[in-house]
């Protein structure tokens, strides 16, 4: 019938002209929604005569569905372009840098101190702090330094002028450990200790970790394997060669110093080490005869510095940032 | 100490090249520092004093290497050529055991010293003078015994060995004034010290280019008699440094007699017989020593040959007398250093070679429990959640200015150093934050836009008599708040940051966290807050007072804290807790109260109520001016209700809503205003 014929053209036109989906959204309205003329169209069927009404309808329903089809196709294309343009509204500029206030860093001695703690940890240590103020029992005398020892000159001692001293080293932990604990024992005391001395390679305040292990049967060989396994792990470099040479401790007896070498290095020095002397044994209440130890201990700023490959120990203690900001990139 | 490779080789057949030489003398405790035109550079650790002449190393070398050991020059005194001898006083002979004099008279006081000495000197690091002093000087280097010439003309009277007395004073031979103290050991001519037992001549006697005769001294002076003292008279000799490591106690009588051989035979002159007193100690240390082989193996874990432990030890010069698997050993008169076991164990550990101990693998026997770390656990927290707000962490020193102690802790008596470095550094800290602002202030003097700092370390205070030490963080912040950035306007940091950052880094103990207005006097006293736990104070948040801004040259406000860490070590325990499904309604709210209100008040007031639904009370804005009282400000607040029972509805929460205001009125007084619903 004529009049579905020009509503059909007219809705092609008018949805084929529609610029964006809001007036495509109109004219599904004017043409199919409740008021709309296809619906009134299809209301108007039951003015017909009987035997029109069953063609009529039909033509009306086609025509819907070719509206609706329209709508939809138009639709799309129209959505497309829509999304188009907003995408090409919405461009950034990627390079231009993100908001954020920047994390800060780690300081690189303390990061080492807890390198040396983790690893230790792992192998079963406790980690003992003790005071930083102490007295000459636990700093010298325990230790095997008596008075007037020469061992006393290598140490250039802060004093209050009441007895008590800063410490020296970090070694009168294991004195305080062993005066409460019994064998077997295994600590580590990370800690602050000071010398006074200061100039471009001596800091008057510095870190030390000290390491006990006394059981019975404990070697030199333990002693050995521990440190080199440790110093591997440290360096992580399973091909670091370690080297164990004499050297002299009041407090140990073998005593030695460890050096390490990388492939075409020098060797370096890194830790000090020993057999408990059994006078340091017997002064903590334990039996030499029953029980033997190592000991070690390591200066944390100088393995920090080889590790990161700082070359002035001034500016481990200067806390410029710029320094600093250099050890945020990662957990270590 | 320098060693003339040239010199050695006189002493030991078939020396190892320099090279090989360094290493084998360095792995066995004889650190080789440096090694050049075959000389090497020793650092010897302070119990091998007897390494430090020729002869010592040349006995080290040998035990080291196998080689024998050779004499090269005849042992044999000269004749005396003299009547009489020195006269002898008291000597002192606990500290100074054997002691002895010799004249020599005639000498050519224009004798030069022989080129070849001259060299060995130069090699070995001791610097020419005049031949009297350089044969002395040569003969210590050569055989380990320091001696000492007096021009005989100024020594006029019995020479006697005594200890000084109070405030006795010397003028030494680089001509500083000395003040001997009474446990300091003089050598004296009636009452006056001519000497520093050990250390240092005196300059009335010192020889000179006149000398003609001269008073040889060559004794054996206690360690213990010498230690210590010349550093107390800041004097670091030749003769002290082997005095107080220990001098072989036989060796006086041989230098006395090796140098009257080189000055006679560089200067003419006769020689007098030899004034002693005390006498030369025997071959061996009186005490034996005994040597497990067990005792050995237990603690090198490695097995050295019975045969291989006897060849050592007595390569070392020891007399071993072999047992059953042990051995009974006299350690040599030269080494001070072998008393009990385990110094033998070492000798052989170091001669064997510690590279030959296998290293055992770890862990050691067996599986340990490891002990639980919550302190390492607080540490870590702090360290990684204020680094992600921004925070680096320093180093500073635990010694600080006297000054900044005083401002701020004004309360407390500092512990001070009786030795510091220097004034900065003269008091042990009670608080870490004037360290943070000094290295704050470090930073903007170096062009830093903002800096954020913290700390972990102890803290020193008194206790009575006793010392309290206590771990604290401390952290500061100033400058601007974030780093120039195109998306956020520049601002300073503010107490509101800093603040944020403590209830990040609290956030496990939200639930009983506070802070609270608080004074210090080193604070602003508007903007301080005490920060607690429920009951417990923890700490201090706060700014800086203006009054300090010029000390420390920040150029703006500076935000500090610092909060004790065992107060807060214990962690909570995580308990999951669920959640409602129903819908949330939100309503804001107008609250207009007076100026000194604090906000904790209104959220108080709110929660007063115990309105179960009620789940969130928040302020989002706060206003002032236009349109209020004066004195007066407007909170916006943001309450969210939730039910686990049901979706709210409107109604409800209206009621709710009255309820608050009415609380608010009631309360607070506050005038409150309900924003249109969302």
């Amino acid at each position: 019938m004529p009049q579905f014929e020009s509503l059909q053209r007219e809705a092609d036109a008018a949805i084929g002209a529609a610029s964006d989906t809001s007036e495509l959204e109109r004219l599904r309205v004017a043409y199919l929604g409740r008021k709309g003329r296809v619906t009134g169209a299809l209301r108007g069927l039951k003015d017909l005569p009987d035997d029109q009404r069953p063609a009529a309808g039909a033509e009306i329903q086609a025509v819907r569905a070719h509206i609706e089809q329209a709508l939809a196709a138009r639709g799309e294309t129209l959505a497309e372009a829509e999304t188009q343009a907003q995408v090409m509204a919405e461009q950034l500029d990627v390079t231009l840098a993100g908001r954020t206030l920047p994390p800060g860093a780690r300081h690189p001695t303390i990061l080492t101190l807890q390198r040396i703690c983790d690893w230790f940890t792992h192998f079963g240590y406790g980690v003992n702090y003790g005071p930083e103020i102490e007295d000459d029992y636990h700093n010298f005398e325990a230790l095997n330094i008596p008075p007037l020892h020469p061992a006393r000159a290598m140490h250039d001692t802060f004093y209050f002028g009441d007895g008590r001293l800063l410490r020296t080293h970090t070694s009168p932990v294991q004195v305080r450990t062993m005066s409460v604990n019994e064998p077997p024992i295994r600590i580590i005391a990370p800690g602050r200790v000071y010398r006074c001395d200061s100039d471009p390679t001596h800091s008057p305040m510095f870190h030390q970790v000290e390491g006990l292990c006394i059981e019975e049967n404990v070697s030199m060989a333990d002693l050995k394997g521990a440190l080199t396994a440790f110093l591997r792990a440290f360096f992580e470099d399973s091909e670091i060669e370690t080297r164990f040479r004499t050297s002299y401790f009041p407090f140990t007896e073998p005593s030695a110093e460890v050096d390490v070498r990388r492939a075409g290095g020098d060797w370096l020095e890194v830790l000090g080490c020993g057999m408990v002397h059994p006078a340091v044994l017997e002064g903590g209440g334990i039996d030499p005869e029953l029980y033997t130890g190592f000991a070690f201990g390591m200066g944390v700023e100088r393995l920090a510095m080889l590790y990161y490959g700082i070359d002035d120990l001034r500016v481990m203690f200067a806390n410029d940032l710029r320094f600093l900001g250099q050890f945020g990139g990662t957990a270590q | 100490m320098k060693c003339d490779l040239a010199w050695l080789s006189k002493w030991v057949t078939k020396l190892p090249p320099a090279e090989d030489l360094a290493r084998r003398l360095t792995m066995a405790g004889l650190e080789v520092d440096d090694q050049r035109d075959q000389v090497l550079e020793l650092e010897l650790t302070p119990n091998r004093g007897d390494c430090l002449s020729i002869r010592g190393l040349a006995r080290e070398v040998s035990a080291l290497t196998g080689a024998d050991l050779q004499e090269p020059f005849d042992p044999e005194d000269v004749p005396s050529a003299l009547k009489g001898k020195p006269r002898l006083g008291k000597i002192d002979i606990e500290a100074c055991p054997y002691y002895s004099l010799r004249l020599i008279e005639g000498i050519d006081p224009q004798a030069k010293t022989p080129q070849w000495m001259l060299d060995r000197l130069e090699r070995s690091g001791i610097r020419a003078h005049h031949l009297l002093v350089d044969a002395t000087n040569y003969v210590m280097l050569e055989l380990g015994q320091p001696l000492h010439a007096f021009d005989a003309d100024a020594v006029s009277g019995d020479v006697s060995v005594r200890w000084a007395q109070a405030q006795e004073m010397i003028r030494a031979l680089d001509d500083a004034q000395l003040m001997l103290d009474p446990d300091m050991l003089v050598i004296a001519v009636d009452e006056h010290p001519i000497a520093v037992a050990g250390i240092i001549g005196g300059a009335a006697s010192a020889v000179g280019e006149q000398t003609t005769r001269i008073l040889l001294e060559s004794a054996h002076f206690a360690p213990e008699a010498i230690t210590g003292r010349a550093r107390r008279l800041k004097l670091h000799t030749e003769s002290s440094r082997r005095f107080e490591r220990g001098v072989d106690p036989r060796l006086p009588l041989r230098a006395a007699q090796r140098a009257t051989e080189l000055i006679l035979k560089y200067a003419g002159g006769r020689a007098s017989k030899v004034a002693h007193a005390g006498r030369l100690s025997p071959e061996y240390r009186p005490d034996r020593i005994r040597l497990r082989a067990s005792r050995l193996a237990k603690c090198l874990a490695v097995e050295v040959e019975e045969a291989e432990v006897d060849r050592i030890l007595r390569a070392l010069g020891c007399r071993v007398k072999q047992g059953s698997r042990q051995w009974q050993v006299s350690a040599p008169s030269w080494r001070f250093d072998l008393a009990i076991e385990e110094d033998l164990i070492e000798e052989v550990a170091r001669v064997h070679g510690y590279d030959r101990i296998e290293p055992a693998r770890v862990p050691l026997r067996g599986g340990w429990e490891i002990p639980p770390q919550p302190w390492a656990r607080q540490l870590e927290h702090c360290q990684s959640r204020l680094v992600e707000c921004g925070y680096s962490e320093a180093v500073t020193y635990s010694f600080t200015e006297e000054k900044l102690e005083q401002i701020f802790a004004p309360k407390s008596k500092p512990w001070r150093l009786l030795n510091p470095i220097s004034k900065d550094q003269a008091v042990m800290r009670s608080t870490l934050v004037p360290s943070l602002l000094r290295a704050a202030q470090y930073n903007l003097n170096r062009q830093q836009a903002g800096v954020r700092l913290f700390e972990t370390a102890k803290v020193f205070a008194r206790d009575g008599e006793d010392v309290r030490e206590t771990w604290v963080l401390g952290g500061v912040a100033c400058g601007m708040a974030h780093p120039l950035q195109w998306g956020a306007a520049a601002r300073p940091v503010d107490f509101y940051d800093v603040k944020g950052d403590l209830e990040s880094l609290l956030q496990g103990w939200s639930d009983s966290l506070a802070f609270s207005p608080a004074d210090h006097p080193a604070l602003h006293p508007g903007q301080t807050a005490c920060v607690s736990l429920g009951e417990k104070k923890i700490g201090l948040l706060g700014a800086l007072h203006p009054s300090l801004h010029a000390e420390f040259d920040l150029g703006g406000p500076a935000f500090v804290f610092e909060l004790e860490l065992e107060s807060w070590s214990k962690f909570p325990t995580l308990r999951f807790s669920s959640w409602s499904e129903y819908p949330t309604m939100a309503r804001d709210l107008n609250v207009v109260v007076a100026e000194d209100t604090p906000a904790s008040a209104v959220e108080d007031c709110v929660r007063s109520l115990g309105i179960e639904s009620l789940q969130e009370v928040a302020v989002f804005d706060v206003y002032r001016g236009k349109g209020l009282e004066p004195e007066h400000k407007s909170l916006a607040l943001h309450l969210i209700f939730q039910s686990f029972s049901g979706t709210l509805k409107d109604g409800e929460v209206d009621g709710y809503l009255e309820q608050v205001i009415a609380q608010l009125a009631k309360l607070l007084g506050a005038e409150t205003r309900q924003w249109a619903k969302p």
